[in-house]
């Protein structure tokens, strides 16, 4: 009789259940109700559904008292003086679970740039290449970047690293927020990553309120020339510049640049049909899983539930914002200088957020004049937006933040 | 100290994204220019809701005539918006279109704004 006793007292104390009534277990509790809320809101929302469920349902995994999937002391291990001291790949091989073998995808910068790889495989810069001035929208609406990180950087919760990753949020690119937070702040991972996906599924909802206050009725009706046709040659190399040009003026942005333009190229070639399958399907599903648990198991307890996520998600939201607000003031300049042939709508396009930023510029355009086509005038600057957030991402890891 | 150095990052990474956004720009604006020469068979519109037909030698009409498929919705005649005052329907027989043999939506007192 004993012996049963025992070998049940022994199961109960082993009990993840046992574990949310010790000393913090409650804020296991809470992680647990916040991971279900993001699978609520993945699921029955379809917020960024692809992303946000397999980063919810990380998190999950990463709070379940005792499951051992995710160590996060072998990523942030310190010395004596508080020093973060270099990971060792053995312990981790040795001594991981599932999830701190998979974590090093992130851990090493491959996941973003493969992610990236498929999305270039996917993506078409015919309207960019068509009209190139869409560039300077692109690069416009990345100031929310900037003002995010200034703002940031002022707040004394934040150390430069961090503002650095936070601000990457403006960018409104999942990926490019990946790779610059796990190098500049590895700490915030999880809730930089979750709130760059919650504004990106937000932005139908953020964007139109911003883009109708800086723009007349006048401006959002403009209806745009038509695009010139793009040539096959020119669609090849394109891919091949951007990687030389954007690649020898900041060299950090190789990874996100070089493998966007890789999985374009091997789409415009039209001779590899087999590898633009895989990288479009296979290979970015595969890696948006590892990716999603991998992000959303860092966000444990003692990292997620602190004041500096509250500030995450406010200074997000700034981000989103300025960057819209940014794209449209310069798509108004646009405007002017073009005595009235730019909708100013496709300027806050260039925040990324591919495609649906560009579906928000066509639809609120569509609300003011119904003949108005601006999808593909949008794509332009939306997907000149995503090698200017690669490119300012590629800033924040080259410059010394200390 | 800090501040100077938040804002020298700052104003040195939106320069470097709008020098390099720029640099794009000026090489495939002479790009575009030279590509216009090399456009080949294999070109791709990249935007096709504009599908323009004249049905003056089928129809002795002087009429232009528009098929616009996908609900979409721009319509260009030499580069400027198409104003559609009245639309009315009518069989064309024995005329092929893109979609096949169908009835073709005939307007009529277009006028081009």
């Amino acid at each position: 009789m004993d012996l049963l006793i025992n070998t049940i007292n022994s199961l109960a104390h082993k009990s993840g259940f046992v574990s949310f009534f010790m000393a913090d277990g409650f804020k296991s509790l809470i992680m647990l109700f916040i991971a279900c809320f993001l699978i609520y809101l993945a699921i029955k929302k379809e917020f960024e559904p692809l992303l946000l469920l397999p980063i919810a349902f990380g998190m999950l995994l990463t709070n379940l008292p005792g499951g051992g999937l995710f160590h996060p002391e072998l990523f942030n291990a310190v010395d004596s003086n508080g020093m973060p001291l270099p990971i060792n790949y053995l312990d981790v091989l040795h001594n991981g679970g599932l999830l701190d073998i998979l974590y090093l995808g992130v851990k090493l910068g491959i996941y973003p740039p493969l992610i990236f790889l498929g999305v270039g495989a996917m993506t078409d810069f015919g309207p960019l290449i068509s009209n190139p001035k869409s560039f300077i929208l692109g690069a416009a609406a990345q100031a929310g970047i900037f003002f995010t990180f200034v703002v940031a950087a002022i707040l004394p919760i934040f150390t430069l690293k961090q503002a650095a990753g936070i601000s990457i949020i403006g960018g409104a690119d999942g990926p490019t927020s990946i790779l610059v937070a796990s190098r500049l702040s590895p700490e915030l991972l999880g809730s930089i990553a979750i709130a760059a996906y919650s504004y990106m599924a937000l932005v139908p909802v953020i964007q139109p309120p911003i883009m109708k206050a800086l723009t007349t009725k006048k401006e959002r009706s403009v209806v745009m020339k038509p695009l010139r046709s793009v040539s096959k040659l020119e669609k090849i190399l394109f891919p091949i510049i951007v990687t030389l040009v954007v690649v020898l003026l900041i060299p950090d942005t190789a990874p996100l640049i070089g493998m966007l333009m890789f999985g374009n190229l091997l789409k415009e070639s039209g001779v590899v049909d087999r590898l633009v399958k895989t990288a479009t399907n296979e290979l970015m599903n595969i890696i948006t899983i590892f990716l999603g648990v991998t992000v959303g198991a860092t966000a444990t307890a003692s990292t997620f539930l602190t004041v500096q996520t509250l500030g995450i998600i406010a200074l997000g939201l700034i981000a989103f914002s300025i960057g819209t607000a940014s794209g449209v003031i310069f798509g108004k300049l646009m405007y002017i200088f073009t005595k009235g042939k730019v909708n100013p709508l496709i300027g806050s396009a260039g925040v990324s957020a591919v495609p649906m930023a560009a579906r928000v510029s066509q639809k609120v355009g569509k609300e003011a004049n119904p003949a108005n086509f601006l999808l593909m005038h949008a794509m332009g600057p939306n997907v000149a937006g995503v090698i200017g957030s690669a490119i300012a991402a590629g800033v924040l890891l080259s410059v010394p933040l200390g | 100290m800090y501040a100077i150095r938040v804002l020298s990052i700052t104003f040195t990474g939106l320069f470097v994204v709008f020098v390099g956004l720029i640099l794009l720009i000026f090489i495939f604006y002479i790009m575009g220019k030279i590509g216009k020469n090399f456009h080949d068979k294999d070109s791709i519109k990249t935007e096709t809701p504009i599908k323009k037909e004249t049905l003056a030698q089928t129809q002795n009409d002087n009429k232009k005539v528009v098929a616009a498929i996908m609900g979409a919705i721009s319509i260009y005649y030499k580069d400027k918006p198409f104003k559609i005052k009245k639309i009315e329907k009518q069989t064309v027989k024995r005329t092929r279109t893109l979609w096949g043999q169908t009835s073709i939506i005939k307007l009529t007192n277009n006028k081009i704004k």
